[in-house]
Formats: C-alpha cells, sequence, structure tokens
C-alpha cells in the first residue's frame, strides 16, 4: 500500500510547513500581496489618506455589489460558462425595487417604512431568481451556449429597464430601506459581531481538530491552528477596528459577508458545490455519475439570478435611487473579479475566497486612481494592464511550478 | 523501467516476452489470466429483445435484438468487433446513449428502463465507461473527489458532507485496490493509466453495485496493472457481483469470462460457455460467417 495520508509530518520544520503552504496557494498569496503592494503606492501616493478609516470603509462598501455578484458568478464560470447578463439585471431590479418604494408601497402602505422595506427585498430577490430561472431554463433545458443567451438577457433587462423607469430617475431613499446599502452596524454591535466571529473560529478549530481524532486521522500542532486563526482574527480586527474608529461596519459590506461565508460552505460542502465543480471538470464524466447535469446548470443560473437581484437591492438602496443608467457595465467588473482570483474560464476551478480578493484588488484599484484624480480614461488603461498582467502571471506560474 | 527506476538494459536478441514481463512487473507471470473460483448463483440481470434507436438518426436502428443474462458472481463476457455495436449496448443499459424501441432489461427480477445514469446507478447498475480520460474521470480533480463523486449521498448528513467520513471510505476503497499515490489530494491526470482505471473502478465500487459493467477495462494499461485489474474482477465475482466486461482483446474475454456473448451488427448472436470458446469460432460469429 502506498498511499499514506495526509502529507503531515508531525516532526516537519515550521519553515518547510510554511513554504508547502505557499506553494500550495500560490496564486492566493500572489493576489494577497498585490493588495498590500496597490494599498502600500496609494497609502504613499494619497500621504496615508487611502487607509484611512473613512476609506476603509468606503472602499468595502463600494466592492459590495459586484461581489455579491461574483459569488453567483463563480459558480457560473466553473461550469465553463458565462453570464452577460448579471450587470443589467441588477440594474434592472433596482429600478424595480426603487419604482415600489416610491410608487407602489407609498400609496398602499402609507406612513409605514418597515414592510414597505422587506416587501421591496422579497420582490427584488424573486425578480432576480426568476430572471436567472428564466435564463438558465433556456441554457440547461434548450442547451444553448450561455454567452448568446445571457448577452440576450442584457439587452432584454435593458429594455425592461427602459420600460419602468421611462427615462426617468425614481428615488429610493426612504428611511429604513436606504439602511441596506447606506447603513452601519454601531460600533458596539460591531465589537460583539467580533466576539461572535472569533468564537466561532476556535470553535470550528477544535471540533474539526476532534473530528479528526474521531475519524482516526492525524491533526497538526495545536499551534499552527492557532497561527491560522490568529492571522484571521488580527486582520478581522484591524478592519473592525478601522471601521469603527469611522461610522462601524457598513450594512452592505456585513450582507456580502454572511453571503460568503454560506457560499464559501456551499461549494465544498454540500453536494451542488461538489458537483458545480465537478460538472466543470468534466461534464460527460459527470453526468456519467450520476448527477442530473441540466437541473445542476439550471439551479446554477438561478442561484445567479438571486444574487444580481440581492445586489440590485443594494445598489438601490446605495445610491438612493433607480436609473436608467444602474448596473452598466458591473458585469465585466463582476467576471474580472472571478478570473483575477484564479477562476479558470475553462471550469472546474476557483475558490469563494480567491474571487472575494479579486474584487477587492478591482476595488483597491478603483478607489485610489478616484482618490488621486486620474482621469477615467487611465484608470481604464491601468485597469486593464493589471487584469492583463495577473491573468499572465498565473499562466506563468502553472506552467512552470515545478 | 518499473517504480520510476531502470531495472535492466538488455540487447534485444536477449529477450522474450515472459522475460519482459517479469522485469516490468517484478516477479515471473506464471499465467496472464488469474484463476477465480467462482460459484455464479442465480440470474439477477437479463436482457430481452432489446432494440434501440440511434439518437442521431431515429430511423436506423443501433440496437436490432439483444438477448443475453447474467447470474450473480458470474463475468459475462461480450465479444465482438468494433462498430458491432458492444459499447452502444452498455451505454443504453445505462440510460445514456440510444432510445429503447422495443424490449426489456430486469433488474433483480425489476423492469427497469433507464433513461438516465442517475437512474440506472439508483437501480444497482455501474458503469466503468470505454474512455477513462474522457467519460470516467475529472482529470483536474484529486483521486478523493473522483472517487466519492457519484457516492456523495452515502456521506451527506443534512446539507452537508462529512468530509471525515468521505475521506475515511474513499482511503479503505483507495486501499484496498493498491492505487500508487503519496495522497489521495493527488490529481488523476497525474496518474499513470492503470491506476487512473484503479481511480475509476473504486469509485464504482463504493456505490456496491449489483451489477458491475466495465467497457474494455484495461485498455492502454500495463501488464502488470491488468493482472491486478483481473484479480480484482476475480475478487468481486467471488463477492456476487455480476460483471459484464467488453473487450477488444479475444485472449482476455477468453481467459476471464465464465461465458461469452457475441455481438455482430447490433444484435446478439449466441451466448457460448467459457471452456466451448474458441478463436476461430467466435470470429466467425462476429463477424457474421457462421450461422447460429
Amino acid at each position: 500500500m502506498n498511499i499514506s495520508k495526509p502529507a503531515e509530518d508531525q516532526n516537519e520544520s515550521f519553515r518547510a510547513r510554511f513554504q508547502r503552504g505557499i506553494g500550495r496557494n500560490i496564486q492566493s498569496f500572489i493576489l494577497i500581496f498585490a493588495v498590500v503592494i496597490i494599498w502600500a503606492i496609494f497609502y504613499v501616493l494619497t500621504k496615508g489618506s487611502y487607509l484611512g478609516s473613512q476609506n476603509i470603509s468606503n472602499l468595502f462598501r463600494q466592492m459590495s455589489v459586484t461581489s455579491l455578484m461574483s459569488l453567483g458568478m463563480l459558480l457560473v464560470i466553473l461550469t465553463g460558462g458565462i453570464d452577460l447578463s448579471v450587470g443589467k439585471l441588477a440594474g434592472f431590479v433596482s429600478v424595480v425595487v426603487a419604482y415600489l418604494q416610491f410608487n407602489i408601497w407609498y400609496t398602499l402602505l402609507p406612513n409605514q417604512v418597515v414592510l414597505p422595506a422587506i416587501l421591496s427585498v422579497i420582490c427584488g430577490l424573486i425578480v432576480g431568481l426568476l430572471f436567472g430561472a428564466l435564463q438558465g431554463s433556456i441554457i440547461a433545458f434548450g442547451k444553448l451556449p450561455s454567452f448568446i443567451v445571457t448577452l440576450g438577457g442584457q439587452w432584454l433587462f435593458n429594455g425592461l429597464l427602459l420600460l419602468v423607469t421611462q427615462g426617468k430617475t425614481i428615488a429610493a431613499n426612504q428611511p429604513v430601506f436606504s439602511t441596506i446599502g447606506q447603513g452601519y452596524i454601531p460600533p458596539v454591535w460591531g465589537w460583539g459581531i467580533f466576539v461572535i466571529i472569533v468564537a466561532a473560529l476556535l470553535w470550528n478549530m477544535f471540533s474539526g481538530r476532534r473530528s479528526k481524532l474521531k475519524y482516526g486521522f492525524q491533526v497538526r500542532p495545536l499551534y499552527l491552528d492557532l497561527i491560522t486563526v490568529g492571522v484571521i482574527v488580527l486582520v478581522i480586527l484591524a478592519y473592525v477596528f478601522s471601521v469603527n474608529s469611522y461610522k462601524g461596519i457598513p450594512v452592505p459590506v456585513m450582507i456580502l459577508a454572511v453571503a460568503a461565508v454560506i457560499m464559501a460552505f456551499v461549494v465544498n460542502n454540500t453536494r451542488f458545490g461538489r458537483y458545480t465543480y465537478a460538472y466543470g471538470g468534466n461534464n460527460e464524466a459527470a453526468r456519467l455519475s450520476g448527477i442530473d447535469t441540466k437541473k445542476l446548470l439550471f439551479k446554477i443560473f438561478m442561484v445567479m439570478g438571486g444574487f444580481a437581484g440581492l445586489a440590485g437591492i443594494v445598489l438601490a438602496s446605495y445610491v438612493g435611487y433607480g436609473t436608467i443608467a444602474a448596473g452598466t457595465g458591473y458585469e465585466l467588473d463582476v467576471i474580472a473579479a472571478c478570473i483575477l482570483g484564479g477562476t479558470s474560464p475553462l471550469g472546474g476551478v476557483g475558490t469563494i475566497p480567491g474571487v472575494l480578493i479579486g474584487a477587492l484588488v478591482i476595488a483597491s484599484l478603483t478607489t485610489g486612481l478616484q482618490m488621486l484624480n486620474v482621469a477615467p480614461a487611465w484608470q481604464y488603461v491601468v485597469k486593464a494592464i493589471i487584469l492583463v498582467a495577473a491573468v499572465y502571471l498565473d499562466v506563468y506560474f502553472k506552467t512552470h511550478r515545478k | 523501467m518499473r517504480d520510476g527506476k531502470v531495472i535492466t538494459t538488455q540487447p534485444i536478441g536477449d529477450l522474450d516476452q515472459n522475460i519482459l514481463i517479469k522485469y516490468m512487473v517484478g516477479r515471473e507471470m506464471k499465467e496472464r489470466f488469474p484463476k477465480g473460483d467462482r460459484k455464479p448463483g442465480e440470474v439477477i440481470f437479463e436482457v430481452k429483445d432489446l432494440e434501440a434507436a440511434d439518437p442521431f438518426v431515429p430511423d436506423r436502428k443501433v440496437l436490432n435484438g439483444v438477448s443475453f443474462n447474467v447470474h450473480k458472481g458470474e463475468i459475462l463476457g461480450i465479444a465482438g468487433l468494433m462498430g458491432s455495436g458492444r459499447t452502444e449496448l452498455v451505454m443504453t443499459l445505462f440510460g445514456e446513449y440510444a432510445k429503447i424501441v422495443n424490449g426489456s432489461i430486469y433488474l433483480d427480477g425489476k423492469d427497469i428502463k433507464p433513461t438516465s445514469a442517475r437512474e440506472a446507478i439508483n437501480s444497482g447498475l455501474s458503469l466503468v465507461p470505454e474512455d477513462r480520460k474522457k467519460m470516467g474521470l475529472i482529470m483536474i480533480q484529486s483521486i478523493l473527489r473522483n472517487i466519492s463523486l457519484p457516492n456523495l449521498n452515502l456521506f451527506t448528513r443534512g446539507l452537508a458532507i462529512n468530509s471525515y467520513e468521505e475521506t475515511k471510505a474513499c482511503m479503505k476503497q483507495a486501499k484496498s485496490l493498491t492505487i500508487k499515490a503519496p495522497n489521495l489530494d493527488v490529481l488523476a491526470e497525474t496518474l499513470s493509466g492503470g491506476n487512473q482505471q484503479k481511480v475509476v473502478i473504486s469509485k464504482w465500487l463504493l456505490s456496491k453495485p449489483k451489477v458491475l459493467i466495465m467497457d474494455d477495462p484495461t485498455r492502454g494499461i500495463d501488464v502488470g496493472a491488468k493482472y491486478e485489474i483481473y484479480k480484482l474482477m476475480n475478487d468481486l465475482a467471488e463477492n456476487g457481483v455480476a460483471i459484464i466486461m467488453i473487450s477488444s482483446d479475444l485472449e482476455e474475454v477468453m481467459g476471464m469470462s465464465d461465458r461469452i456473448m457475441v455481438m455482430c451488427r447490433g444484435h446478439s448472436t449466441v451466448t457460448l460457455s467459457g471452456k466451448d470458446a474458441d478463436k476461430e469460432h467466435i470470429m466467425a460469429l462476429a463477424t457474421g460467417v457462421a450461422v447460429i
């Protein structure tokens, strides 16, 4: 018998473990390194204000709309497909929600604020899921390429968006509803959430170690697990400390964090997630392994639609109105975040943390260039260079690894 | 070479097939096919007058009257020329190719007509497909993920997959098939053909099939791994699994099978018992020269 699992040697030096860990996640480390470099450059160029608590707060808030969609887009790209309609779908949902807020609930439910906000969220999600399901059914059961179907979808949603707005801007700045995109979690609560996260991480770590022992696997030395948890806790601590010295954790960032944790669980620990990776790796083998691939594809595009709906709700609340330009071009940022984050456009490879870091790189660049008052033309050029260079480096490291 | 080492270099004149195999495998190969001690039981799987239409050309029949049965603990070989409909037959039995227009399939007395691989798997069939790279494996995924893929329902508690149970079960399976790899996280694409095939077989054994269909299971793998796969087939049959094996290698079919079904132009001709079969007879049936 030649399998000895896992390759964890109790006596392996810390240095060797460290190098092996880096080697295994080379791409994530390159990306984190890129974020650090980008932040350092902008920190110097803006004489420190780039990393001020107000800007950190804005940076993460700004990335939340496209990042929410990236979570769904990861699934789509994992299958080897693409969804070009998400920007306009989110835009369409944002004007639908604004229309409901401004015209419908106002007359139907006068003098109420909480109930309309809840109804708006539900309606926005339903619209997103429905149109995701529509596109998904055409792609999965009609066997059309997702590229074509969602290109059509982009036009469809643009048309519907124009129909709803009639070319006008609709206000969506009603109280309660506006906290979804603009609100802050009070600092005291923010610290409470921090404590809960730390407790959850530690519980997760110890229960994982207990299960490993129960099933007869070796556990890593305790200090290594503690270091891993410690690094994550420090990053979250730095973030919470920073935003709390401004106004607190932005509500959309909290929504993104919860959605990301759920999705990270889904892709790694559920059959739906595993089947998605398998389908992207080899759809024929996946089908012969008993996976209902049509239903899977349908579900994935429906989930994507749901995330576009959620992003549309946050977008309407964040900007405070619905306009004809809502969501234009967002799909490109969403796709770029996935690709930068190491998602293979061929399918089968990609992770939630990778996608989030990819989104962070793009948001860091955008806000930094804006702070420096770089002309939009050059912002595009810089982003273009970064995207292509990052993918080039990724390909280079993958082919020259050994 | 063997296991990454140069074993010997000799002039070609000093070698014959047996010596070469001895060096490659590391032991004397007395026999190409291991002897099994099989005691076939009652009929578990039966196909009657199966006719099926080409999925792309509905008027054309790819299967044109196929009948055979398989007993528990038996290895049934299917022989036939390229294009005789062997692969089409097993893919159709697995619900994944042609549309059945006539005939019936019985598994354990139940009439099944799978319309998808999922239905076939649920009723107790498993298929080791013809092309392991295209149809059997997800090359960019680990051994673990490949083995567990059709079996994730076994490890799912509520919503979540218990990865410890998953690893444990897959590890046990991989060990019992002696897959050679440093650990289960190794990607399937880095394995040799024989080990890849063992991964494919592992993933289907974990699902405990009643009938295991193997479409050319030893294609493109070396003699040592072939022998191990033959031994494995014997073990499985001894444990009551019915095995249907397709092979283009006539010696393999004759060496491994208890009975041999010969296909010719989309229909079954006759089922020979293993000891009565000889090459000429099989070839005559396969080419349609012999009248039954």
